[in-house]
């Protein structure tokens, strides 16, 4: 206790101070005492603290902010010379050459997978010989085996023929025209997989034998061929040819690509609209269920049920629930709905398909419901809270007015409880999007084949299992054999699950600060 | 009737009471049942094994052996002229299959293994037929049909005298490879007892035959054992002494060790499944287990003294220990030379449920544990690895010769004297777990010593699951106490900041961002911190450790800038104006601490600080490691503390401060002597809800740890947490199996834990609500 010593010292001991004053002189004794007195250090260190905690979060969003959106800019592809070859591929990073060499290595991401196997390439600098960004250099965005960094050399379309330029005017359009081809062809064979319907088949001939003649050859920047069959472009651009205009045009492109498409690769491109849906499906499903259950529970608790120590220890249980782990509600999830529940209804309703389960198993309906027993503390305390914010006043009136208190309740004091409700309701969906651990147990997976919602009755399938943001961001990051190639994808992922949370947090925060400063006045 | 039937409001207000109120009692119920739920699953653990007396059935002669099929619905029995094979139900005999040898020849003696099937006969004339049980169940309209047969492998002629063959083993490999031993006494002198062991290759030629008696001493050989997978036969005699033979080559056996087991005759003798123990009964009522233990000796060839293991070992010294991966651990020592020193048969532990003489033991076919019966006809069922006596039966069966379990492990049968067969149904779903499993040190088979392991699931079949709970509950702490460490002096001091010395205006901009960071999903922050933050410090380990000593020294630097500036300015600087002062020094600390990482780390580090930590140290850096960790649950832990905190610091009613600072206290010394005390329960409130948010965080642990379950609280490896265990293991374990209900154990800890935490947390908010509510 650094600032109340000396003064302790002093106001028992006289003659210390009588030296006190005689040795130090007053201007330096006023900076110590004042040093002292005022806890500068103490202070500064808290305020460091305080700082740190600032960084912390800053470090996160600038991080997501930047690394998520930013991997839909073009990025120039550079190719280099070097003694083991020639590569082209955007600039992934640089760090100090290996065997404190002079100058900085560089990391390229080489892309062609299929010629070369691993995306990723250091070059140390005495290894290179040449560094260009070559204008006519492609980048050609697939279904299979990621990108492919080349030059466009010819391409087929059936009897023509088209070299150099002329073919790359047309390239877009005709790996448009050819995907759009594919497509149809994909419906047809999921009409009829076994072959058996005559009156498309001459159809199915014709569209295979179309994009039979649809090619591309290109060549990488070593000068290996490579042809490529146009309905597996998804995307071709030069990047080192585009203006800030044609690269924003792709940028929206791309982004609406992630949006609102299905994933390739094993979820390491392409879009992840079904984990948007199903986490989105899941969220509306769990709000479905816990508000009318949190209110019921709510109005229970504070207008119908005798105070009481009993009631207060309810109230604080219930409460105290929101603290335990969420893993333990999805093992109460997958033993009572999914192995409990489930297996019931399996066994009574679907015993045909036994022993493959049908509820009996994880799925999108297990999940909602096990969220929605995770956040019901949540809107229950939220509702309570709204329900104790409703005026005496108002209830009063309404009651010395010959109301019954049902009358009351639904006239008087829920309307003025909403505000109270919906930041319950919206913290919980906040904290349901968020939330991976119970839904691993009860029904999230890395690919669902078919949305839960669809258009085939009975359109809506809640035992189908469902993909969702966050399991996507563990599953990708943690699970995928390609975890380097794959953190774009994830880092945009993560950005927009943040998005997601944030917002309905920004909201439950900003509604609770209008309601109670509504209050507020009404105590006045 | 015109104006339509219009109830009456207290109709609906009676309605809307009962409808809410039953409502909300049931769900409050449910919500409250959770731990109730979680606990019944895992309480079938703490269920004890059963067995129950099914029947009893007379045979027809002396029946030397008994067994049954895989499904209990099939018995046999090896009479001296036949094997028979009967309903287990009524006793009916379906099938007959005659002794092996000729017709001169009957059957002596006879084992069997429920786990390969295996049956070996022993004739009266010193042969030895090997044959296999084999039962196909074929599923018709009608139901399960179990057809039995007995197939001949092969006989191999043992003894040349043509003695009979008192006790018999024998064991088949894949490839068709005989090896039988047996005791021979012949008829007229019953002690003139020898043993011989033969071994015939796979195309039946016969190989060898070799006389163990020379290596007995004399001695009176008792009881066999043989077994290929294990490489060993073993020899008990009537004095207590066990003789193991090595068959790594089968054709010639070597005598590789003597001990003496047990104080009386071993009476009986058999593997356990996978055959890596052997179970060793004995006269006076022991059993024991042995399996071999890898023994190290390490040297010291340098001049200085080193302590391993808390040994210590001089120069010129050396110490045998049990080879706990000491090569490895010691190997960055160059001055220690670690040598094996062989791995010899050793006793594990022994079990001491019999006071009489053990007559047979039937090992489980499926999990580590064995049934035994000694000569009071008490029967015991224990379980080798878990140190468990099951199941203690007086079965009240006298002269009982034989016991076997059923090859699933659901039944015993039992031969006695009085030519009767008795059937015991066995009801064991979770022997592997008791409280010694859970909790206690456990010397698995294979491993050097008793040890906490966690590992639930393995390659191969015959694996056997280790479910201490230890590594788990030390994960758990090692996370939270880093993330705590890490956290709890941020979040506390940076509230006391904001709450009492900041500006407003930061404080309405810094509060709800916090706020805000506690909504950020857990998933988000392991990625970053396992595919951001877990590479970076380890690439720049030497720099993070520079910075972090810097900060202070910027600090410092700072404050003494700003002491050296004219009081009249500081006087007129408004409120919070050091922080804007302090982030240029702070900065300006981290880059020259990163800047100079590289350099220290040549400097003190040799230009590698893993390596060095490792190579000096024997500190072995994980990439994903408790650094991480602490910082990524921070980052969770940080927004309760801190808004907790702020708020139980600004709620610190007005007029106590003001009292303060009107006595002429400084801003500092109200914070530190009025505000700290006022606060101090919420402060621990908000400590507590940090902490069980830290011990139930999931998702976190899963992405930034190694999820190794290691007992280490080394700061540089990872752990797996109880949380993260369940996350990773429920989806695979079976359900109502051991691991499934292990599992649920651990979650009701968990909820158990944080319950409390929480409970206690929000009692002493009360407290504190309570008590600033007079002022």
């Amino acid at each position: 206790m650094p600032s109340s010593s000396p003064r302790a010292a002093n106001a028992s001991d006289p003659t210390l101070r009588v030296t006190t004053v005689k040795t130090t002189p007053l201007s330096r004794r006023r900076i110590w005492g004042d040093f002292w007195r005022q806890g500068l250090p103490a202070i500064w260190t808290s305020g460091a603290m305080l700082l740190c905690i600032v960084a912390m979060l800053t470090t996160i969003l600038v991080l997501t902010l930047v690394r998520g959106l930013g991997q839909f800019w073009a990025k120039p592809l550079v190719r280099l010379e070097t003694t083991n070859g020639v590569y082209m591929g955007t600039v992934q990073g640089s760090e100090a050459a290996g065997g404190g060499a002079p100058g900085e290595r560089t990391q390229l991401r080489i892309g062609n997978r299929d010629l070369y196997g691993l995306d990723f390439r250091w070059f140390e600098p005495s290894d290179i010989k040449g560094r260009t960004t070559p204008t006519d250099a492609v980048v050609v965005e697939r279904d299979e085996h990621g990108n492919f960094h080349g030059f466009l050399r010819e391409l087929h379309l059936g009897e023509r023929n088209l070299v150099g330029d002329a073919a790359w005017q047309v390239f877009a359009a005709e790996a448009e025209t050819a995907r759009r081809v594919h497509e149809r062809l994909m419906e047809l064979d999921a009409r009829d997989e076994a072959g058996q319907d005559v009156s498309i088949r001459d159809e199915r001939q014709r569209l295979s034998q179309d994009l039979q003649g649809r090619e591309a050859v290109f060549e990488d920047a070593g000068g290996t061929r490579k042809n490529i069959r146009l309905e597996h472009v998804v995307r071709a651009y030069r990047p080192n040819d585009m203006g800030p205009m044609a690269k924003s045009r792709l940028y929206v492109a791309r982004f609406w690509e992630f949006v609102a498409t299905n994933p390739r690769e094993s979820n390491t491109e392409g879009g992840i609209f079904p984990a948007l849906f199903g986490t989105v499906l899941m969220v509306v499903l769990m709000t479905l269920a816990v508000v009318p259950l949190g209110v019921i529970a709510a109005l229970y608790l504070h207008e119908y049920a005798r105070e009481g120590p009993l009631l207060r220890a309810v109230r604080s249980a219930v409460g105290n629930l929101a603290g335990v782990p969420s893993i333990v509600f999805g093992m109460f999830g997958l033993a009572f709905f999914v192995y409990g529940v489930g297996g019931n209804i399996d066994r009574m309703f679907f015993s045909e398909a036994l022993p493959t389960p049908t509820f009996g198993t994880g799925g999108i309906l297990w999940a909602s419901m096990t969220l929605a027993l995770l956040t019901l503390p949540v809107v229950v305390v939220a509702t309570e809270e709204g329900l104790s914010a409703v005026p005496r006043a108002s209830r009063e009136g309404s009651l010395a007015l010959g109301a019954t208190q049902w009358q009351t309740l639904r006239h008087v004091v829920l309307p003025q409880a909403v505000p109270g409700i919906l930041t319950g309701v919206i913290l919980a969906t906040s904290r349901a999007a968020g939330e991976v651990a119970p839904l691993m147990l009860t029904g999230v997976v890395k690919l669902a084949p078919s949305l839960a919602l669809d258009g085939s009755a009975p359109f809506v399938h809640l035992e189908r299992k469902f993909m969702h943001l966050g399991f996507h961001i563990y599953d990708v990051s943690m699970q995928s054999p390609n975890v380097e190639a794959a953190k774009p994808m994830v880092y945009s992922t993560t950005l927009l699950l943040l998005i997601l949370v944030v917002a309905l947090n920004a909201t439950a925060i900003t509604v609770r600060n209008r309601m109670r400063r509504r209050y507020r006045g009404a105590a006045l | 009737m015109s104006q339509g039937w219009r109830p009456n409001p207290r109709f609906w207000d009676r309605v809307a009471r009962v409808v809410i109120t039953t409502g909300g009692i049931t769900l409050v119920a449910a919500v409250l049942a959770i731990l109730i739920f979680i606990v019944r699953e895992a309480a079938p653990l703490a269920g004890r094994a059963k067995v129950v007396a099914e029947r009893s059935l007379p045979t027809s002669d002396r029946a030397i052996l008994a067994g049954t099929d895989n499904y209990r619905e099939i018995g046999f029995r090896v009479l001296a002229t036949e094997t028979q094979f009967f309903r287990l139900q009524d006793g009916a005999t379906l099938r007959q299959v005659p002794a092996p040898f000729d017709s001169t020849a009957q059957i002596q003696s006879a084992a069997h293994s429920p786990v390969s099937g295996l049956l070996v006969l022993g004739s009266t004339d010193g042969r030895v037929a090997v044959a296999k049980v084999e039962d196909e169940a074929t599923w018709e309209q009608a139901g399960r049909r179990v057809d039995v047969d007995l197939r001949l492998a092969g006989i191999v002629a043992l003894d040349s005298e043509k003695r009979p063959v008192m006790h018999v083993v024998g064991d088949r490999d894949e490839d068709g490879a005989m090896a039988v031993a047996g005791i021979l006494a012949p008829a007229s002198a019953p002690d003139a007892v020898a043993v011989l062991y033969a071994f015939a290759g796979a195309e039946g030629e016969h190989a060898t035959t070799v006389q163990l008696a020379d290596g007995l001493e004399g001695k009176q050989p008792t009881a066999l054992m043989l077994s290929f997978a294990a490489g060993l036969l073993a020899v008990g005699t009537s004095d207590g002494t066990l003789y193991f033979w090595s068959l790594e080559d089968p054709e010639n056996p070597v005598l590789e060790d003597h001990v003496n087991a047990d104080s009386a005759a071993i009476t009986a003798l058999q593997m356990l499944v996978a055959d890596q123990s052997l179970l060793v009964g004995g006269a006076r009522g022991e059993v024991s287990v042995w399996f071999r233990v890898r023994y190290a000796r390490v040297t010291n060839s340098g001049t200085r003294a080193w302590a391993v293991d808390g040994v210590e070992i001089g120069p010129k010294a050396s110490h045998v220990f049990l080879d706990q991966n000491l090569g490895q651990r010691l190997a960055h020592l160059p001055d220690l030379r670690v040598e094996t020193e062989g791995h010899p048969w050793t006793r594990i532990r022994s079990f001491h449920a019999h006071d009489a003489a053990v007559i047979s033991i039937a090992p489980s076919p499926r999990v580590k544990g064995f049934a035994s019966l000694d000569a009071t006809g008490r029967l015991v069922l224990q379980q080798s690895t878990s140190d468990r006596t099951l199941v203690v039966l007086e079965t009240g069966l006298e002269n009982v010769t034989n016991l076997a379990f059923a090859p699933r492990g659901d039944g015993l049968v039992a031969l006695d004297a009085s030519n009767r067969l008795h059937a015991w149904r066995v009801d064991n779903p979770h022997p592997e777990v008791g409280l010694q499993a859970l909790l206690g040190k456990v010397w698995y088979e294979g491993y050097a010593a008793p040890e906490f392991v966690w590992q639930s699931t393995g390659g191969s079949e015959d694996f056997e699951p280790k479910l201490s709970l230890v590594p788990l509950f030390a994960g758990t702490l090692k996370g939270t106490l880093y993330a705590m460490l890490f956290s709890v002096p941020l979040a506390i001091l940076g509230a006391l900041y904001l709450s009492q010395l900041a500006s407003p205006a930061l404080r309405n901009l810094v509060k709800p961002a916090v706020e805000m960071m506690s909504a950020v999903p857990s998933v988000v922050v392991g990625f970053l911190a396992a595919l951001w933050l877990a590479p970076l410090l380890e690439a720049n380990l030497t720099a993070w450790g520079t910075v972090a000593l810097l900060l202070p020294v910027g600090l410092a630097a700072a404050l003494g800038a700003w002491l050296l500036l004219p009081r009249t300015w500081r006087m007129a600087a408004p409120v919070g104006t050091e922080l804007l002062f302090m982030l240029p020094f702070l900065v300006g600390a981290a880059w020259l601490g990163s800047a100079l990482g590289p350099f220290v780390e040549r400097v003190l580090f040799a230009g590698d600080l893993r390596q060095w930590l490792y190579g000096t140290q024997g500190i072995h850096y994980d990439q994903r490691n408790c650094v991480v960790v602490g910082m990524a649950l921070g980052v969770a832990v940080i927004p309760i503390v801190f808004s907790i905190c702020e708020d139980a610091m600004s709620s610190v009613p007005r007029s106590l401060t003001s009292a303060a600072l009107a006595l002429g206290a400084s801003r500092w010394q109200t914070a530190l002597h009025v505000i700290l005390p006022a606060a101090s329960p919420g402060i621990f409130a908000a400590v507590m809800l940090g902490l069980g948010r830290a011990i139930g965080e999931t998702m976190i642990v899963l992405m930034a740890t190694g999820n190794t379950p290691i007992l280490d609280f080394s700061p540089f490896n990872g752990m797996r947490t109880m949380s993260a265990a369940i996350a990773v293991e429920i989806p695979e374990a079976p359900q109502g199996g051991t691991l499934y209900r292990v599992l649920f154990l651990t979650g009701a800890l968990l909820f158990v834990f944080t319950f409390l935490i929480n409970t206690g947390a929000d009692l002493i908010a009360r407290h504190l609500r309570k008590r600033y509510a007079q002022f």
